[in-house]
């Protein structure tokens, strides 16, 4: 891996996805940063802005939907891909809509995550 | 010389008195006539001649019997004597007769003439038209009896013999009245004689000697020609002539019959029956004027029966007429029941969708009160909302074409502006063309549980797919791992098959869910399905490298569809093919297509299914056993949710098979032209 090594943030509610993912990602030799909390995102990106980020539709408190739209009209972070999750496969319409880059219908097979990484990162 | 002329003025004054009361007897109306003591005439005025019809030359000089009816002979017997002795006959009602034969009814007034010795020498009579005041009189005297006998009673039996009994009591001594039967012959329906005793005795006689109908007389011709007939004066020679037998004339001679007038009943030219009138007594012989009376009231008896026979068939009617209305009103009763019932709504429409009667259970479901109703506010375009247009029309052509349509799941406006659930069916009225009646339910709680239930199935759903998306990851994340370790691959590909099923599972049952609740949402893009056939035979055969999946033909023409859906119909039927076959190694999948639709087959060489299990095989939970009875994994859930795709893409599906020698699975699509649009309803039927 000549490249510099890409930054990823998780988003997901459910911590044993959170972690699963996380680890998927690691093991494939990315940066990861994580978080169950879908209002903390802002924060993160502030501090840390991601290469590419994997979120869940459905977060708590929160839609996923709302935050990539948001960061669609931010200067600073509509660039960034986005790979939305979940388990209802009728909201990848509208997470496509919003703004999300490729959609991912849970349980998905680790080649596609990673697939959908990659796609995204090389654009 | 005084005297003389005196007595010469009288002379004269006694001539000019003579010709002055010769002419007032000629000027008068009356008829006057002399006669001598033997009764030959002297003497005919002018009235004579009208009311007799003789002219003076033609009965002067002749007895004065020329105008005696033969049966009154003895009067003229009777008359003379009292003249002779005279007695003076004043206002002597009888009866003479024309010149022509008929009888006339006159007033009399008999008085000796005297000559200057004070004898006897002749009479005059003064003779006096009564015929028309006698008949107004006694029509008169007797229609007012008439009338209040026959309106007494309503039953014709009864009505007849009230006639009969008011004719004896003023015209006749014996009445009989007879009606015509079915079978030509008649029957005596009422009897009254002046001696009350003999009605019993006369019925009797009747019985012995019942009515000859081939005779051509009496009763038997009144009956056929419906003419009257009067035997003014029946005599020992006429009694001989009629009777058959000795022993009926002696019984003839016994009845004492002077006098009769047999008059026919008839409406119209109807002949019902006839009344028979009997005098026995030589003085009140019949002439045309009882004739005339007897015929009056004939026809007011007549008319008093066909009254009452009116009657008793109105009032059947009415008997028939209230029995059906009370009938009618049960039914009502028990409709209005039903209509009333708070259980149902019901409202009745008019094509143009005004809504003209309903119940107050519809009234409480629309929130509208019977004013708004009455104002006409209640109309179906206005309660209905926009996205319901394309499903009622369907509806609405279903019940035009069955007269009726299968209740269906709909919603309403309220009249707060809210929706409302409801489930409606409807009829239409069969004898109001243009009319409907709809069964509405509120749904609202039925459709609430269904949500529940939907929601709980969505989020079991999900929550069952957040551990099983975690599981897979490490499950995968542990076959990257050991690939390349055949102690350890094995396994982890087996934890990953079961994955796939329960993923599958899932996603199944949601799918049925959805089909329930009628939310199974389409795509609805221009598809050409070879390449949605090749991506899927791909998948497939990555799965299942046992079976070899062949293609035969090709699909020219695109249709609309959702590629996803239709990618899982092909899945299901390639699993099931593979699934089915454990004993074969290979699947043809055969396309055609033209201008108007596109056909998909799928074959296998496996165990087929019986014929008696083939129609179950769409419908939800089926699953196949071998003969072995050893089940197929599966719920049984996947033809049924392929049926519902393609009954969504408006298409149609099926299968061929035997036992033993396989299946061939089928499904046929409309190509885009013939497509107009997927539709977004739900078939809810298919529950």
């Amino acid at each position: 891996m000549t490249q510099q090594t890409k930054n990823i943030l998780v988003v997901d509610d459910d911590r044993a996805i959170l972690e699963a993912i996380c680890l998927t990602l690691e093991s494939f030799g990315f940066d990861v940063d994580s978080t169950t909390n879908g209002t903390e995102i802002h924060q993160k990106l502030i501090l840390n802005k991601p290469d590419l980020i994997v979120m869940d539709v459905l977060l708590s408190g929160i839609d996923g939907r709302e935050i990539t739209k948001e960061l669609r009209h931010q200067d600073s972070f509509k660039d960034i891909p986005i790979v939305m999750i979940s388990a209802h496969p009728n909201v990848s319409k509208t997470a496509l809509e919003a703004g999300a880059n490729i959609f991912l219908e849970k349980p998905f097979d680790i080649d596609k995550l990673l697939g959908a990484v990659e796609k995204c990162l090389n654009c | 010389m005084q005297n003389i002329k005196n007595k010469s003025t009288t002379s004269q004054n006694f001539e000019n008195y003579s010709q002055y009361l010769a002419a007032i007897v000629e000027s008068s109306d009356d008829a006057i006539i002399g006669k001598d003591l033997k009764g030959t005439i002297n003497s005919w005025n002018r009235g004579a001649e009208v009311l007799y019809g003789y002219k003076k030359e033609e009965v002067l000089g002749k007895s004065i019997k020329i105008i005696y009816p033969k049966f009154k002979y003895l009067e003229f017997e009777k008359i003379m004597t009292k003249i002779r002795k005279g007695k003076k006959i004043i206002h002597y009602e009888t009866i003479r007769q024309r010149k022509n034969g008929s009888l006339v009814s006159v007033s009399m007034t008999i008085s000796p003439i005297k000559n200057q010795l004070g004898k006897v020498i002749g009479a005059s009579t003064i003779g006096h038209d009564i015929s028309e005041k006698k008949l107004t009189e006694i029509i008169q005297d007797f229609l007012i009896q008439a009338s209040q006998v026959l309106s007494s009673s309503l039953d014709y039996q009864t009505t007849l013999q009230s006639v009969a009994n008011l004719a004896v009591s003023s015209l006749t001594d014996w009445c009989t009245v007879d009606m015509l039967n079915e079978n030509g012959s008649v029957d005596l329906l009422a009897i009254a004689h002046i001696n009350p005793q003999k009605v019993t005795w006369a019925k009797k006689l009747r019985q012995k000697f019942p009515i000859d109908m081939s005779l051509k007389t009496g009763l038997p011709k009144v009956l056929k020609s419906g003419k009257s007939e009067i035997y003014p004066f029946i005599d020992d020679e006429l009694l001989v002539k009629s009777a058959k037998s000795q022993s009926q004339l002696k019984l003839l001679r016994k009845l004492n019959f002077k006098s009769v007038m047999i008059v026919p009943l008839k409406i119209g030219s109807q002949i019902l029956g006839a009344m028979t009138f009997v005098s026995t007594h030589e003085n009140s012989l019949y002439t045309q004027q009882e004739l005339v009376i007897a015929e009056e009231l004939a026809r007011r008896a007549t008319q008093a029966v066909e009254n009452s026979r009116l009657y008793f068939k109105t009032q059947q009617e009415i008997k028939e007429r209230i029995k059906i209305e009370n009938h009618l009103r049960h039914s009502e009763q028990k409709l209005r029941q039903l209509v009333e019932s708070n259980i149902i709504g019901v409202f009745y429409a008019n094509e143009t969708g005004l809504i003209t009667e309903t119940n107050d259970t519809f009234l409480k479901i629309s929130g509208f009160s019977r004013n708004d109703l009455k104002k006409g506010l209640l109309n179906w375009h206005k309660l209905s909302p926009p996205e319901y247009e394309k499903s009622d029309l369907k509806r609405f052509m279903e019940c035009q074409k069955k007269g009726e349509c299968a209740p269906y799941e709909k919603e309403f406006f309220r009249k707060n502006g809210n929706k409302i659930s409801v489930l409606i069916g409807c009829t239409k009225l069969k004898f109001f063309k243009h009319e409907y009646i709809f069964f509405v339910i509120d749904n609202t709680e039925r459709k609430e549980m269904e949500k529940r239930k939907d929601d709980f199935i969505s989020i079991a759903s999900h929550e069952l797919k957040t551990p099983i998306t975690s599981l897979k990851v490490y499950t995968q994340l542990l076959e990257k791992k050991f690939h390349s370790d055949p102690q350890i691959e094995p396994y982890l590909i087996k934890m990953s098959d079961q994955i796939a099923n329960i993923t599958n599972l899932i996603n199944d049952l949601l799918d049925v869910s959805k089909i329930q609740a009628g939310k199974l949402k389409f795509d609805n893009e221009k598809l050409y399905l070879d390449e949605v056939i090749k991506e899927t035979t791909t998948l497939i055969e990555g799965a299942f490298p046992t079976h070899k999946i062949i293609i035969e033909g090709k699909i020219n023409h695109p249709i609309l569809g959702d590629r996803q859906r239709l990618s899982q119909v092909l899945i299901n039927f390639l699993t099931n093919a593979i699934k089915y076959s454990p004993n074969s190694n290979q699947v043809i999948i055969s396309l055609a297509s033209d201008y108007k639709k596109i056909t998909v087959k799928v074959k296998d060489f496996g165990i087929g299914i019986a014929k008696k299990h083939q129609h179950k095989l769409f419908s939800k939970f089926f699953r196949i056993y071998d003969r072995n009875d050893k089940t197929y994994p599966g719920l049984g859930m996947g033809l049924f949710i392929s049926s519902e795709i393609i009954k969504r893409h408006g298409g149609e599906f099926g299968v061929k098979s035997k036992l033993g020698r396989g299946s061939e699975f089928y499904f046929i699509l409309p190509v885009q032209e013939n497509l107009p649009n997927i539709s977004d309803e739900p078939f809810i039927s298919s529950l």
